[in-house]
């Protein structure tokens, strides 16, 4: 939507470093890099430690949001986020405790300079990590209550519950592929490193906990799936730094119209979010100020039916008679806007305020607004409105030279009119303000001579004032009815704008884009609970056999043995005698098949409240937990590689 | 357009400070209500007949508060405040606005030049930039 960098930027970075690397095993097989070497599983979990402390943080955040308050009481229902967020929480401090602690690490985060691949992937993604909270973190500031204090538009959408759930859908993706590169590290195997049999084991150990971790996810994806809308948003937050305020000087292309429209847009909406004055005593509040706002938005109200009429009739010429309909429509209720705006502009005629002469800086901001709409809208490229009385606009091939060109224009009069909107609701808030603590006068010569005042100025009439405030609620609701009505065009054409209604939508739940975004599929790359293959097919694949047959009948031996587990962990659960998950693991290769079992991540998994363990045992306790039979997944690869050092 | 001719006439014809206020105080009101009309036409003057509307507000309100502005009151104005300048085209109507923006300008900055009041000072002074942009927005040459 911006140029600002977004989470999706730092989120996608991590995606890729946390997926599997074919070179890393490579250089592990003996094919390294001139510059690489395979490391020690000992520096892997040091650098994992790493990527779970972050991943903490972002599951407390979380928690934070979906499980604090009034959603308390939510964490106790199985199925939900916010338990989900809960059993996120526990896993990730069980896997955090078979690994040395964060703070052990030699390695600092984002150290990408490190030997090993693998080790070096996983910095880079504890980095991107830190630095997508980081960005989220900028929206919001603690006071020294502890509450929170919003610092930007998006700080709504930043602490909503949809964004929370979407966070975490994307937390379960991190998590099950750290498990997968920790388990390819610690299980024998091209990628293996090498340690000692109990490192080997309390790595594979922490993985498992990361796959119960996806599986908790997995289990609220089922019941409330988060959409790819949500999933989009969250990846659509941009950091909270916006560009410095600039005025067009005369020699821009459409792409930078379209993109100062943007910057200037963000910038009055955060400053109608953020930067209120105190209406009620401030000197700052003046009637020139919102007489200033109410004029340019109708200037700019203006500028946008003439856009959307001149992109209408460029749509026709490229044979897109519906999108020419859609943009027609568009400019009917821009026009709309544009007339509730006039009369709210014509309401100040009426009514001035104690504190007279100035313009705010935030103020004057609209005034560009109203520059930056109509230097796009119209051919002069010096175009101000005191340019004279008539101007010609812009011809429809100049604004829209290809039809790959719509949709920047369209996002630029998207983002306006959204900004009109959130300049009518936030100026309405600081009248009705200056209303109740008598700020808003009337020259006494505007009064009926029946008023004996003698003073130049008046209070307002109450009749003046709600004529105002009434008109500021219609200039309201028709800047929404335009920005409602040039969404779907933006989401349709692709603008990058369209994230604008999903994000409204969260902060105004009740609306119908919310309610469609929540019928479409979520991200698949999410919450896909593709598992890879099992032990016996991996093997197959490693010694280069691809006889299709031959690999179908691998999956399903491994199948049948999942399914054995799966079936001894079922009679287990219900009190009956059956093995437990001690006797489960008695191997690398049992651990390796309970590794696909957690990947492959079914909701209704009854091993995963059978065979998890209980909650470990501190880091530093490593030799008493040796000889304690805890019941942890994968413990008895170290009873058969006690005490040696293993190579891959 | 005849309210806006004889508004014109009473600030050119008003003599001393009082009379200059209270003259161009009563041409802001009729300018508001022409402007007014022009609004509802819309068209390619929209833009600069919407920012000369609150440019007037401004100027009348600054000199609302000049302490040596007559007290009258509504009913005095409202005979005046009846307009016949939708009658007329755009262009013309502008021309008209712009040219008495300009006189304005001008007999308010030199009643802020003989005033003793600060107050009276500061009202002229403001009124007559707005009148001043006025005259800019619609296509006059303001006077330096």
């Amino acid at each position: 939507m911006t140029g600002r960098p977004t989470f999706g930027d730092f989120a996608n970075a991590a995606r890729g470093l946390l997926r599997h690397d074919p070179g890393a095993r490579d250089t592990a097989a003996g094919n390294p890099l001139p510059t690489a070497r395979a490391g020690t599983v000992r520096e892997f979990t040091r650098s994992m430690a790493s990527v779970l402390a972050v991943m903490d943080r972002y599951c407390a955040d979380i928690a934070g949001v979906l499980a604090s308050g009034p959603c308390r009481r939510q964490a106790r229902l199985p199925g939900s986020w916010a338990h989900a967020s809960i059993r996120a929480r526990e896993a990730l401090h069980n896997a955090s405790a078979f690994l040395p602690s964060a703070s052990a690490s030699t390695t600092p985060p984002g150290d990408v300079h490190a030997d090993d691949p693998a080790v070096s992937r996983l910095n880079a993604a504890t980095a991107a990590l830190t630095a997508g909270r980081d960005l989220l973190h900028t929206h919001v500031t603690a006071r020294a209550d502890g509450s929170l204090l919003d610092r930007s538009e998006w700080a709504s959408v930043v602490a909503s519950d949809t964004v929370a759930r979407a966070l975490l859908l994307e937390l379960g993706l991190w998590a099950r592929r750290t498990a997968e590169q920790g388990a390819r590290i610690a299980l024998p195997g091209p990628a293996a490193r090498h340690g000692t049999g109990t490192e080997r084991q309390e790595l594979n150990t922490a993985c498992q906990w990361l796959w119960v971790l996806d599986s908790a996810v997995r289990v609220a994806q089922h019941h409330q799936p988060v959409s790819t809308s949500d999933v989009r948003l969250l990846h659509a937050i941009p950091v909270n730094a916006l560009e410095p305020r600039r005025i067009p000087a005369g020699a821009e292309t459409i792409t930078s119209l379209c993109h100062g429209t943007t910057s200037t847009a963000e910038r009055i909406r955060d400053a109608a979010t953020i930067n209120q004055v105190d209406a009620t005593w401030s000197p700052a509040f003046t009637a020139d100020s919102l007489r200033h706002a109410a004029t340019c938005s109708t200037v700019i109200s203006h500028n946008c039916e003439i856009l959307l009429r001149t992109l209408a009739t460029r749509a026709g010429q490229h044979g897109s008679g519906a999108l020419a309909d859609g943009l027609l429509g568009c400019a009917e209720a821009a026009s709309q806007a544009r007339l509730a705006w006039l009369h709210t502009a014509r309401a100040w005629y009426q009514v001035t305020s104690d504190t007279r002469g100035t313009i705010a800086p935030d103020a004057a901001q609209s005034g560009d607004l109203a520059l930056w709409t109509g230097r796009l809208a119209y051919a002069d490229p010096a175009w101000t409105p005191a340019l004279g009385l008539s101007h010609p606009t812009r011809t429809p091939q100049a604004l829209a030279r290809e039809p790959g060109d719509l949709p920047a224009v369209v996002a630029a009069v998207h983002q306006a009119t959204e900004t009109l909107t959130q300049i009518a609701a936030a100026d309405h808030g600081q009248i009705r303000a200056a209303a109740q603590a008598g700020r808003l006068l009337v020259p006494t010569r505007s009064l009926p001579d029946r008023f004996d005042i003698p003073h130049p100025f008046a209070p307002a009439p109450r009749d003046r004032v709600d004529a105002l405030l009434g008109a500021y609620d219609a200039a309201g609701t028709a800047s929404a009815g335009a920005t409602a009505a040039v969404a779907p065009i933006a989401a349709e054409v692709g603008a990058p704008s369209h994230i604008l209604a999903i994000a409204r939508a969260v902060i105004r739940p009740d609306s119908e884009i919310m309610a469609n975004g929540k019928q479409r599929p979520g991200d698949p790359e999410a919450h896909d609970a593709q598992a890879g293959p099992g032990p016996v097919e991996r093997i197959l694949h490693d010694l280069g056999i691809t006889n299709p047959a031959t690999l179908l009948r691998a999956s399903a031996i491994d199948q049948i043995s999942e399914q054995l587990i799966l079936d001894a962990a079922h009679v287990s659960e219900h009190g009956q005698e059956g093995p437990d998950a001690f006797s489960l693991s008695r191997s690398t290769g049992s651990a390796e098949l309970i590794n696909h079992i957690l990947a492959s991540g079914s909701p209704n998994l009854p091993i995963l409240r059978s065979l998890s363990p209980s909650a470990p045992p501190s880091h530093g306790e490593n030799a008493d937990r040796a000889t304690t039979a805890f019941r942890c997944i994968g413990h008895q690869i170290a009873d058969q590689e006690a005490q040696a050092e293993a190579e891959p | 357009m005849d309210q806006i001719e004889s508004a014109r006439a009473r600030v050119e014809q008003a003599i001393g400070l009082p009379a200059v206020l209270d003259a161009a105080y009563d041409a802001f009101e009729q300018m508001l209500v022409a402007i007014t009309v022009q609004q509802d036409r819309g068209g390619g003057a929209f833009a600069a007949f919407v920012m000369s509307g609150t440019a007037v507000a401004n100027a009348r309100d600054a000199l609302a508060a000049a302490p040596s502005l007559p007290r009258v009151f509504a009913g005095d104005l409202a005979n005046k405040a009846s307009d016949s300048s939708g009658d007329l085209p755009t262009q013309d109507t502008a021309a008209v606005l712009a040219s008495l923006s300009q006189l304005l300008s001008r007999r308010l900055t030199g009643a802020s030049d003989h005033a003793a009041d600060a107050g009276d000072r500061v009202a002229s002074i403001q009124a007559a930039r707005h009148a001043a942009y006025v005259c800019s927005l619609l296509g006059g040459t303001p006077e330096p």
